[in-house]
């Protein structure tokens, strides 16, 4: 048996149609494939479409068309399974020796009998620690069977321990150059599964990258330290190490960190000259980086982790409130006229922005204990009714409403749906180019750890 | 209010005249290294829309550059900032795949989507929701979140911005041939937006923030200069099909120009550019300087291929604060002597 590896999602070009239908793939692309899978793809591409109406209706010259492997299945598809729902591509989907068309027409059926199998690839897959696309079928059954979530999960968790760097323990984006945000968050996703050794690994890497101030480098390579990568590591550190003296610093420094804004000739500029983008200087929080104005995602991670520490007197308490309603009064200031947050401001030349989903989850975990507030019930009214087709916006959404579930009773049928629609464009390949969705999307499909929830007041 | 018009043009233009002469003297001063050409080329193509046959349009226009791509990488930076319905915001990703296609054709080895989207923290969603992804897809392109990419420390030879160092993503550094692809805008804080600002999204997110934060904070002009000092973009695309005025670059609205302009130096790019939008280029304080030492703006040097600029413009509305990009305002005493070849 045969496993396709997780960038098993491949672009076919038609070139010609014969007179048997058949499907003509360009040789260089043709040949790469076959050579990593003779046995799967020959069938494929050199089988006949057949003489139905169907296949002569979406089969045209230059149609691209894109072949999911799926599971261990050979894709022996007949191109039968709507196109125009996936963006004009034909997807060729197969499987188990079950016909697309086959599927098509009995579909419920064909999908049942398939999620069970899905569910055992899913596991024989990660036992070898090799990643599969599920199957149709296998999709349906994420979202009937939280067995399937977990298998899910386990795909997951395989794959963000296959890209942590050679010396184990610490993270890049997209590349292997070590940084703070896919450390912070690998380390959160992976603390309750088996791989412990890694997870102490990487707190160790994570410690020893904290700079003289207190403050994390966005980047190891980078000199300077900034806000966001800093709240961050604090986050990890209160759930991973509480009691180590380097979140104490961290926080303290985050405390001390302050935005242009602090400076009272930035206010006055942007009193007096500055003064297209519509906010109160008077209310800040946190930047990016140091020497630049406050910014709603560094800002609410940073109040996230200030709150979660409350308790825990590490920081001068008359100092964190000030902080705290500071950055509170910031974000409330910067929020969309229709609820929400964009990146910073809300209005700029007299237009309203719209917000954006990840900037609006972080800001509305930020704000649990105004949950009250009618900014915040907007906020959250519009998050849960946001369009998105990103895992990284899904999870951040998932994980920030997963705070509010006794506040609003659609919440947690709202998050379900979500985590479906997770399962589901996490399939996409593209959507895990980076180690932070994944780790994200981790988060977010389990129950049992949020990094980010501040207790209710 | 005349006469508030008048003053701001005034200081507005003294401010982009001083600056290009500043530059002018640190050039002869041999501090700035003189990267123009003798003479620059562009060719303004012509195409009605986005259903025009671009593939063949740029394949037409890329053949009177003479390009010799054989076995190079590729790397398109187009402008995507985020999705806005109904507006169009960014590179359209039609031009973006066909220039692609095109690329191959003429011999390059690999072409290279990449970008770094400044206010948007979810790459994949902007290309997702602009169209971009399809594109990607359809013609198996590669796309590198710059925002996200490695990063190699490139120490500065200008010091605009007063830093020694910028930090840049390694994938661009490793391409043999950057073509900046803009959208043809108005810009509420630069003036115009062309292929030298595009180069902003080139900057990580992850050094400089979210959008580009520190470096808005250096200043906007300044950084352009010294961005584009440090990556020299090879050849520009830029997409004029549908423009943006107004209140750009993001909530302005379309003006149909109906062209592309291709060519071998950014500056006499952007020159041309807003030239097209009927703006005074000189008067841009980052082109101002630009054509000072990365480039040519002066018409002498810029050798036209296709079609020639039309003789009259309806210029593009700016907001008040640029009104002195309109030509009927007075020219500076700079001004007049950049119509003369130097």
């Amino acid at each position: 048996m045969t496993f396709l590896p997780l960038a098993s999602q491949i672009h076919f070009r038609v070139l010609r149609k014969g007179p048997d239908h058949l499907l003509h793939i360009e040789p260089e692309r043709a040949a790469g494939f076959n050579e990593r899978y003779p046995a799967k793809v020959n069938p494929v591409v050199k089988r006949p479409f057949g003489n139905t109406q169907t296949a002569r209706e979406l089969v045209d010259i230059d149609q691209h068309v894109e072949f999911v492997a799926c599971g261990h299945g050979a894709a022996v598809g007949k191109p039968g399974f709507n196109s125009r729902e996936r963006n004009g591509r034909m997807v060729v989907c197969g499987g188990h020796g079950l016909l697309i068309e086959q599927r098509h027409n009995s579909a419920k059926k064909a999908l049942r009998r398939d999620s069970e199998d899905a569910i055992r690839v899913s596991e024989e897959c990660s036992a070898k620690r090799q990643m599969s696309m599920p199957t149709i079928g296998g999709i349906l059954a994420f979202l009937q069977n939280p067995g399937v979530r977990s298998a899910t999960t386990r795909l997951l968790i395989d794959e963000l321990v296959r890209r942590s760097s050679p010396e184990h323990g610490a993270w890049g984006f997209i590349t292997e150059q070590e940084a703070t945000e896919p450390t912070v968050l690998a380390l959160l996703a992976l603390s309750r599964s088996e791989h412990q050794n890694l997870v102490r690994l990487g707190l160790g890497i994570l410690l020893r990258r904290q700079l003289a101030d207190g403050q994390w480098p966005a980047v190891a390579s980078l000199r300077g330290g900034c806000p966001w990568a800093t709240a961050l590591a604090a986050n990890a550190l209160l759930l991973l190490s509480p009691w180590n003296c380097p979140l104490k610093s961290a926080l303290s420094s985050l405390i001390r960190s302050a935005p242009s804004e602090a400076f009272w000739l930035y206010r006055l500029k942007f009193r007096m000259t500055d003064t297209h983008v519509r906010f109160d200087p008077n209310k800040y929080g946190w930047g990016w980086a140091p020497g630049t104005i406050s910014w709603v995602i560094p800002t609410a991670m940073a109040l996230i982790a200030l709150e979660r520490s409350r308790r825990m007197n590490l920081v001068d308490a008359k100092e964190l409130e000030r902080r705290l309603d500071l950055g509170y009064a910031m974000l409330l200031d910067r929020m969309c006229p229709g609820g929400g947050w964009n990146a910073g401001n809300s209005v700029v030349y007299n237009v309203a922005l719209a917000p954006h989903i990840d900037a609006s989850a972080i800001a509305l975990s930020a704000l649990r204990r105004h949950c009250r507030r009618p900014e915040v019930q907007q906020s959250l009214a519009w998050l849960l009714s946001a369009h998105c087709s990103s895992a990284y916006s899904l999870a951040w959404r998932i994980l920030a409403t997963r705070s509010y579930l006794d506040v609003q009773p659609d919440v947690r049928t709202n998050i379900e749906e979500a985590r479906e629609q997770l399962m589901s464009v996490i399939q996409d390949l593209a959507q895990l180019a980076d180690a932070t969705t994944i780790a994200l999307a981790l988060l977010a499909l389990r129950d049992d750890i949020n990094p980010f929830a501040v207790e209710p007041a | 209010m005349m006469k508030d018009v008048t003053r701001r043009v005034f200081g507005a233009s003294l401010l982009a005249g001083t600056g290009a002469m500043a530059v002018r003297r640190l050039r002869t001063l041999g501090v700035l290294h003189d990267r123009r050409k003798p003479i620059s080329h562009v060719a303004i193509l012509y195409a009605e829309s986005y259903a025009a046959p671009l593939e063949r349009i740029l394949t037409d226009g890329l053949r009177l550059f003479h390009l010799n791509l054989g076995g190079k990488t590729v790397l398109l930076k187009p402008n995507l900032v985020e999705h806005i319905p109904d507006t169009e915001v960014n590179t359209n990703p039609l031009l973006v795949g066909a220039a692609a296609d095109v690329f191959l054709e003429l011999g390059a080895r690999e072409v290279i989507v990449a970008e770094g989207p400044g206010h948007e923290r979810d790459t994949y969603l902007v290309l997702s929701e602009t169209g971009f992804e399809s594109q990607l897809r359809l013609h198996q392109l590669r796309f590198v979140d710059l925002n996200r990419d490695e990063l190699v420390r490139v120490p500065l030879k200008t010091r605009f911005m007063g830093l020694d160092s910028l930090w840049l993503p390694r994938t661009v550094l490793k391409a043999d041939f950057i073509v900046s692809m803009p959208k043809v805008k108005t810009h509420h804080w630069a003036g115009v937006t062309l292929s030298l600002k595009n180069m902003f999204g080139i900057m990580p997110g992850v050094a400089y923030g979210w959008p580009k934060n520190v470096l808005h904070w250096k200043g906007i002009d300044r950084s352009i200069l010294d961005i584009n000092a440090a990556v020299p973009v090879h050849f520009v695309i830029a997409d004029g099909i549908i423009a943006m005025e107004g209140n750009g670059p993001l909530h302005g609205s379309a003006r149909t120009l109906g062209r592309i302009v291709l060519s071998d130096d950014p500056v006499a790019a952007d020159f041309t550019c807003a030239r097209l939008m009927g703006l005074n280029s000189w008067r841009v304080p980052h082109l101002a300087q630009a054509a000072e030492f990365l480039g040519n703006g002066a018409t002498e040097r810029i050798q036209q291929l296709g079609e020639s600029l039309p003789r009259s413009v309806r210029p593009f509305a700016v907001l008040p604060e640029f009104a002195h990009l309109v030509p009927e305002a007075t020219r500076t005493p700079l001004e007049l002597q950049q119509r003369h070849p130097r």
